[in-house]
């Protein structure tokens, strides 16, 4: 028998304090003064042989219960049990995540990383179970449980070092929350073999903005801990990076981005300039002064927003160096340069363009250029023979009044060739000739004047074009009244699409065919309607050129690691074919997005051929910027947030401790398992309530013979 | 003269006194006092106690030999008899109370102590004194006189005297031998000392002390006051019992001490009695359970006596 507390059987020695009180049987009671002891003499204690007699069998039953519950108190345990139990073995529980992400790039990070892993492989003992994981973006496992069980135990580590020697940093930024997630959970999980401990094991920069934030929401599974390997940075390294903030075009004066500092940074001047790399005759270096380079300077843990330099003459505008500071990996910007989009809208109407009564006057407030976007609108009036109907130049017509036939032949042939337009009806006869322009059987169209006014009613959010309003704060479309409109029977247009109705269910605004037509029912004119003065109106029309034209005048800011879709492009199209720097082009769907792995300039196109034909619009890939947040994050917060953060030095105290702790584990376990102190503990109250009965009985009969005195 | 008050069968008390318990539950050490002379005097105003005081007179035929400076003119000439004013031969009486003030006299066991006892009854003889216009003055004592207030009739007399006795004990140990040998010296005049002790202390000089005393002429009335616990030693428990004075410890286990304890007490006892016997000195046993009232009955009792015995 083997006992958990043994120090409590000390506790045993108190059998001895009833002996003592049973055997004096007058100690004193207290202190009393008295007025003069000239009389009184000491009395020694005394003892009596009558009360040893008397109460023999209680003092018997008081000594007992005291022993065992002094004998519960020291947790005995049979060993026995334990031989079967040694035989298996038990041992760590431990998740190791390497962190690959971007920022262990940087100088020698990375082979200390693996310096660091290799070490504590190495201090793995065989009984232990092992899962080494990396984490950057998303979490990987090189070896898992399973595959570690199933290795020999000689060959593990040679097997898991040589995994890791395959292994490169990424260009992903860090998602330390998402990471110890995945491992606490794998870890929780129930094993069928004995585990001492669960520990995650991070090897990591522990960067500031590593994402660790999601944990705050996380219920930390209890009895995994966390022992972080920290490959620390030089605390006075400076880290400048530079991430553009507004207008994504190299082409754009406006170009503007923020230069951002590491707190402890020991410079303050940077330099922003244009990669000159491919310049055939690299001159000398450009001057301080010149336009060509910005010097900006930050004060440590600070950032500023700053103007791109000028782009020099021969240069690509792609890449925008920062120079200044120790840290190498994120100091290169990406910018694409996009392609100039000339709009040419060919206008059919015969109204004047200086008063606001027509359509024409607000046809180029509508659609106003822009730095991406020059817009030009051409009068088929002021032309003075018609144009070439496959002139690439024209990109849209937009047809507001009655065509006469000259007009609808073009206009035919320039839809049946793809050109999109816009059908503007503003009167029945006029509306009619939208069949002569598509080649379809006409039907009636009639005037619809409502008795005061009508407003939109339905509002198809799920198209492209009116996607940009599927948002509580900017879907209201109460505020625009129409005092009359043209009404068409919509099964009169094959493959038609309502994308706004009126109240009464009549179209408003149509759009047939794929990219071909779109219908307007009513025009913009003050009498008919409210569209002009309505603050949706220039939206939704240049929501319907880009719609029509395929075109997304802003691109997203993309970052490595993010998943690409078409959608995130804004594309309304199925499927692109997207082309990551230096690599291989790919085919994109939202349903299987491509997930970006290098910085750089894409490329991507509606098909395969596009891209390589050259028809491909440019987009920039640039690192994620917390990734250059190289600060080292505050321990304190992730323990506020609820991590069981063990220092090295504990763990490594743990460790040396291991033999001892684990049999201690162990005979914890037995004990819980036998629970042969509830036995002795129920054994000390079935004692006790014995000594009270008989001491009552004794005192009762004690009573009565006091009683039989007296009377 | 009476060898001591327990030897004598009493009429009394009555059960009119006080209770002693209740009237220790007075804060005020004169409200105690007038509480029990006012009480003891609506008993006793028509009563043979008197001739002691100023206040009280009498008239007595004139018999061949009294002293003619007594004789009442006036009432001689209304009625043309002789008459003698019955206080012819007592001049104002200036009793010197001497009250233990040491520290086993804080012992008690009634919920108050010999001292309070001692003090009360102390206070209520100043007070009776001082209602008849005699001078009275005090010896409070520990281990040496803590305080000596002369005998005076004035006014104040009586405040300064309670505002004493109410004072704290001051010393440890009972000085009492000292203290009668300072009474001797510093009171010139003779007069009348009671001694208020519990007399537990070593009594081998007290007789020569007292004897100084009785040999100014003094009247000495003793009142000895002692606990009944102390006096039964009914304890049922063993413990460790405290001296008050001297603060030594004893572990006494009571069962067996007791017998021993009353014997040697009781040695004691006859011990004092018999020195005060041997100077004729009054002794009255007082056990704070007893109404003040007997005291001061054993008192009055006593002075007629005296007086009586001086007349004849």
């Amino acid at each position: 028998m083997s006992f958990l507390t043994p120090l409590y059987l000390l506790a045993g020695l108190a059998v001895t304090l009833p002996i003592v009180f049973h055997l004096i049987r007058r100690t004193p009671q207290g202190r009393q003064v008295f007025g003069s002891l000239m009389f009184l003499e000491q009395s020694p204690p005394r003892m009596t042989k009558r009360s040893r007699l008397d109460n023999l069998l209680l003092l018997l039953l008081r000594g007992l219960a005291l022993f065992l519950l002094a004998f519960a108190f020291a947790r005995p345990f049979f060993r026995s049990h334990q031989e079967s139990l040694a035989q298996e073995d038990v041992g760590r529980r431990l998740a190791i995540l390497v962190d690959t992400s971007a920022s262990m790039t940087h100088s020698d990070q990375w082979q200390r990383t693996i310096d660091e892993v290799n070490e504590l492989l190495s201090s793995v003992s065989a009984s232990d179970s092992v899962s080494l994981l990396t984490f950057d973006q998303q979490v990987n496992s090189l070896i898992s449980f399973e595959d570690w069980q199933e290795l020999p135990a000689d060959s593990r580590q040679s097997t898991a070092e040589e995994r890791l020697s395959e292994l490169k940093p990424t260009q992903r930024r860090t998602e330390l929350g998402d990471a110890l997630i995945y491992a606490a959970d794998l870890l929780a999980q129930n094993s069928e073999r004995k585990i001492s401990r669960r520990q995650i094991v991070v090897v990591s920069d522990f960067q500031e903005g590593s994402h660790w934030e999601v944990l705050r929401g996380y219920e930390w599974p209890e009895g995994v801990d966390i022992e972080p390997r920290i490959i620390e940075l030089e605390n006075t390294l400076t880290n400048a990076t530079a991430h553009i903030i507004a207008a994504t075009n190299a082409n754009d004066k406006d170009l503007r981005l923020r230069v951002q500092s590491s707190k402890n940074a020991q410079s303050e001047t940077f330099d922003l300039q244009w990669d000159r790399d491919h310049l055939e005759n690299l001159e000398d270096p450009i001057s301080d002064r010149s336009p060509s380079k910005t010097r900006v300077d930050v004060p440590p843990g600070q950032s500023k927003v700053v103007r791109a330099p000028e782009i020099e003459e021969g240069i690509t505008a792609h890449k925008l160096l920062l120079t200044g500071d120790d840290v190498e990996f994120d100091n290169v910007s990406y910018v694409a340069p996009a392609a100039p989009w000339n709009v040419q809208i060919l206008y059919f109407g015969d109204e004047d363009a200086k008063g606001p009564e027509g359509l024409r006057f607000f046809v180029e407030p509508m659609f106003p250029s822009t730095p991406n976007r020059q817009v030009t609108v051409t009068d088929w009036e002021s032309l003075e023979s018609p144009p070439d109907v496959n002139d690439p130049e024209i990109t849209m017509t937009l047809i507001g009044t009655n065509c006469d036939e000259e007009q609808v032949n073009w206009l035919r042939d320039s839809i049946k060739s793809g050109r999109p337009a816009i059908f503007v009806a503003t009167s029945v006869e006029q509306g009619s000739q939208i069949y002569d322009l598509l080649e379809l059987s006409p039907s009636p169209v009639t005037e619809v004047t409502p008795e005061d006014y009508t407003m939109i009613g339905d509002v198809d959010l799920t198209h492209p074009a009116l996607a940009p309003f599927d948002d509580p704060r900017y879907a209201d479309f109460t505020k625009v009244r129409f005092y009359g409109f043209r009404s068409f029977d919509s099964n009169s247009f094959p493959d038609s699409q309502p994308l706004l109705s009126f109240e009464d269910g009549e179209p408003f605004l149509m759009e047939i065919g794929n990219r071909q037509l779109i219908l307007m029912t009513a025009g913009w004119g003050r009498d008919e309607s409210d569209l002009a003065v309505w603050s949706k109106f220039v939206p939704l029309m240049n929501g319907l050129l880009e719609h029509l034209e395929n075109r997304v005048e802003e691109q997203p800011q993309l970052y490595v690691g993010d998943s690409l879709t078409p959608a995130l492009l804004k594309s309304s199209l199925e499927e692109i074919w997207f082309q990551e720097p230096e690599d291989a082009p790919v085919r994109v769907t939202n349903d299987s997005p491509l997930v970006l792995e290098k910085a750089g300039i894409g490329m991507f196109a509606e098909s395969k051929a596009d891209l390589t034909e050259g028809n491909a619009h440019e987009i920039a890939i640039n690192l994620h910027p917390d990734e250059s947040r190289l600060d080292l994050v505050s321990f304190e917060s992730l323990e506020a947030a609820g991590l069981p953060i063990t220092s090295a030095t504990t763990a490594l105290l743990a460790e040396e401790e291991s033999p001892e702790s684990s049999r201690q584990l162990m005979n914890r376990e037995l004990e819980s398992r036998q629970r042969l102190w509830q036995w002795l503990l129920l054994a000390a109250l079935i004692v006790l309530i014995l000594e009270s009965v008989i001491s009552g009985s004794m005192q009762r009969r004690a009573g009565r013979s006091v009683f039989s005195t007296q009377s | 003269m009476p060898s001591s008050s327990s030897s004598e069968p009493r009429p009394y008390p009555p059960p009119s006194y006080i209770d002693s318990q209740s009237l220790m539950q007075i804060k005020s050490l004169e409200l105690r006092a007038k509480s029990v002379v006012e009480g003891l005097m609506n008993g006793i105003h028509r009563s043979p106690y008197h001739g002691f005081s100023v206040e009280f007179t009498e008239y007595r035929q004139y018999s061949t030999g009294d002293d003619l400076r007594y004789l009442d003119w006036r009432l001689f000439a209304r009625s043309d008899r002789y008459y003698i004013k019955r206080f012819e031969d007592e001049t104002n009486l200036r009793c010197h109370l001497i009250v233990d003030n040491s520290r086993s006299m804080t012992f008690g066991s009634l919920g108050y102590s010999k001292e309070d006892y001692a003090k009360t009854l102390a206070a209520t003889l100043a007070y009776f004194l001082t209602q008849q216009r005699d001078a009275v003055g005090l010896f409070r004592f520990s281990d040496k006189v803590d305080e000596f207030i002369p005998a005076r009739f004035r006014v104040g007399q009586l405040r300064r005297l309670l505002t004493s006795l109410e004072s704290a004990p001051e010393g440890t140990s009972s000085g009492i031998n000292a203290a009668l040998e300072e009474a001797a010296e510093r009171v010139r005049k003779r007069g009348l000392f009671v001694v208020m002790s519990d007399f537990l202390t070593n009594v081998d000089v007290l007789q020569s002390r007292l004897g100084y005393l009785r040999a100014g002429g003094n009247e000495v009335v003793v009142f000895q006051v002692l606990d009944p616990t102390e006096m039964s030693f009914d304890f049922d428990q063993p413990a460790v019992f405290l001296d008050a004075e001297t603060g030594q410890e004893l572990f006494v286990d009571p069962e067996q001490a007791r017998s021993q304890y009353q014997k040697r007490l009781q040695e004691h006892l006859d011990q004092v009695s018999a020195i005060c016997d041997g100077l004729g000195i009054y002794v009255s046993r007082l056990t704070t359970d007893s109404p003040i009232e007997i005291a001061m009955l054993d008192f009055l009792e006593t002075r007629l006596r005296v007086t009586q015995t001086r007349r004849q």
